[in-house]
């Protein structure tokens, strides 16, 4: 896995290096700032690989939780009135926000709309923002309404659940036999998640996927931290045992020594 | 070979991607949105006005009216369930340490507590003195009830609009919450004016507005303060290669 996505990383990275200088078009309060380039793209990077972004997480051994802190920041000085500020809320409530949007609709360019909506809602309740708050469980409560709105108006759930996360994140990378070991486990967890009801679906991938705690989590699903905690634990169980390592206590040391 | 099978690549999905973060940016630049101190001098006035109208109302409507009940009792009443009136407000409409508010099972818990204590409350109060729960014949309790419904109209308007257009969560219980705390400070008032305790009056005068108000809050003011529908096109938004 790590492996993988080390190859994913410098393979898209240095892809986006060599078609910077479209990249800073679209950036134009970035330019002339290496370093905020560099991010720029390594953010990319990450948020191109949207179906290994759990091997990227391992791979770099970066705390998910990290972004929460910069993003409420960024946030308190918008809501004063800094509007450059609103690119960095982007850029730090975004990626996580646009993954968790991916994974729900299966559908990028439905995604994209979501994500857009999210992000202006955001922008339109700027002053009610208290200083401090947590910006991230707010972000994801919005793109989950909007997510589920936008279901009900299209009355077409089969066809776009049915559709895949689309052409653009298929690679064609040689597969070691470790991966496809990997790539089979992972189908096999997938398709466990499809199978298992949406609330513990839908926690599990918070917790887990978007590195909420159970706390933010709990904010997001309008429920508690006990109820969060139980979900998830179902859907642990309900993995484990499709990947064949049911919930049975580990064996003790003597047990071990006599096996 | 990367570079050969995928029909959309890496690049275009990471242009693509600045494309949408460039095109939000600059919606959000061509849509004004208030600032905290902007909304918070325009929250001010209208918390001043909404304030201002009911007692105003009360005032016209008659006032302070102790009756036959003994001062202390009226003391006590109005007393106690100012301060239940005090917290499940608190409850109900402060949001604590969360932009999305308090959690479900809080709202619910004051919702369904609010019209139980206030009752007990000022039963249990009445029942301490002697005569305080006798029947009025001429006074079933309409007017009760209508002075509630007006008292807490203005309040009730004022916190949907406030808070309209933001709920991703439980709007149409945040929305009850909002009116089960208005109805138990129009019930604070109420308890002023009426000097009735008889269990009748006060089930149809007292109970019942605050028990449509939360009703009709949920079921109206929950669309006011659900968040919005309001859909941007993508207009600027062009996939490269699509």
């Amino acid at each position: 896995m790590i492996v993988q996505s080390h190859a994913i990383r410098t393979a898209t990275i240095s892809r986006l290096w060599r078609n910077r200088p479209q990249l800073i078009a679209y950036y134009p309060d970035r330019q002339g700032d290496k370093a905020g380039m560099a991010t720029i793209v390594g953010k990319f990077a990450q948020g191109l690989a949207v179906s290994s972004a759990r091997a990227e997480r391992v791979a770099e051994g970066a705390s998910p939780r990290a972004g929460s802190g910069q993003a409420n920041v960024a946030m308190g000085r918008y809501a004063q009135g800094d509007e450059s500020a609103f690119a960095d809320v982007y850029d730090s409530v975004a990626p996580r926000v646009y993954a968790y949007l991916i994974r729900q609709t299966r559908d990028r360019a439905m995604a994209d709309d979501l994500l857009q909506q999210t992000l202006l809602q955001i922008h339109r309740k700027r002053g009610t923002y208290a200083p401090g708050l947590p910006v991230l469980p707010w972000a994801f409560a919005i793109a989950r309404r909007l997510y589920i709105d936008e279901c009900r108006r299209r009355k077409t759930d089969a066809l776009w659940s049915a559709r895949d996360v689309g052409e653009d994140d298929h690679r064609a990378w040689a597969l070691p036999d470790d991966e496809v070991a990997t790539r089979e486990a992972a189908r096999l967890v997938e398709a466990e998640l499809a199978r298992m009801p949406g609330n513990q679906r839908v926690a599990f991938e918070l917790l887990k996927v978007d590195g909420l705690s159970h706390q933010e989590a709990a904010e997001v699903l309008g429920t508690t931290v006990s109820a969060v905690k139980l979900r998830a634990f179902r859907a642990y169980s309900a993995i484990r045992s499709v990947l064949g390592c049911p919930l049975e206590p580990s064996p003790t040391l003597k047990q071990r020594r006599e096996a | 070979m990367p570079e050969s099978k995928p029909p959309t690549s890496e690049v275009s999905v990471g242009v693509a991607e600045a494309q949408l973060r460039a095109q939000v940016i600059a919606l959000s630049s061509r849509e004004p949105a208030p600032t905290r101190a902007q909304l918070t001098r325009e929250h001010r006035v209208v918390l001043s006005i909404v304030l201002l109208v009911p007692l105003l109302v009360f005032i016209a409507w008659g006032g302070i009216r102790v009756g036959p009940r003994p001062e202390r009792l009226v003391l006590q009443t109005v007393l106690g369930s100012a301060v239940l009136a005090a917290c499940l407000a608190i409850v109900g409409i402060g949001r604590g340490r969360s932009m999305l508010g308090r959690p479900r099972s809080w709202l619910l818990l004051q919702v369904s507590l609010t019209p139980v204590l206030l009752f007990g409350w000022r039963v249990l109060s009445s029942a301490c003195y002697p005569n305080m729960m006798a029947e009025w014949v001429n006074r079933p309790g309409v007017r009760c009830f209508m002075l509630s419904v007006i008292l807490a109209l203005a309040p009730l308007l004022g916190l949907l609009w406030w808070r309209r257009n933001s709920d991703p969560l439980h709007p149409q219980l945040t929305a009850a919450a909002f009116g089960a705390a208005v109805g138990s400070g129009a019930w604070v008032l109420v308890d002023l004016w009426c000097p009735v305790g008889y269990v009748p009056h006060l089930l149809l005068g007292h109970v019942l507005p605050l028990l449509l108000l939360i009703a009709l809050s949920a079921l109206v003011g929950g669309r006011v303060v659900a968040l919005g529908k309001r859909r941007v096109p993508l207009r600027l938004r062009q996939r490269p290669g699509g």
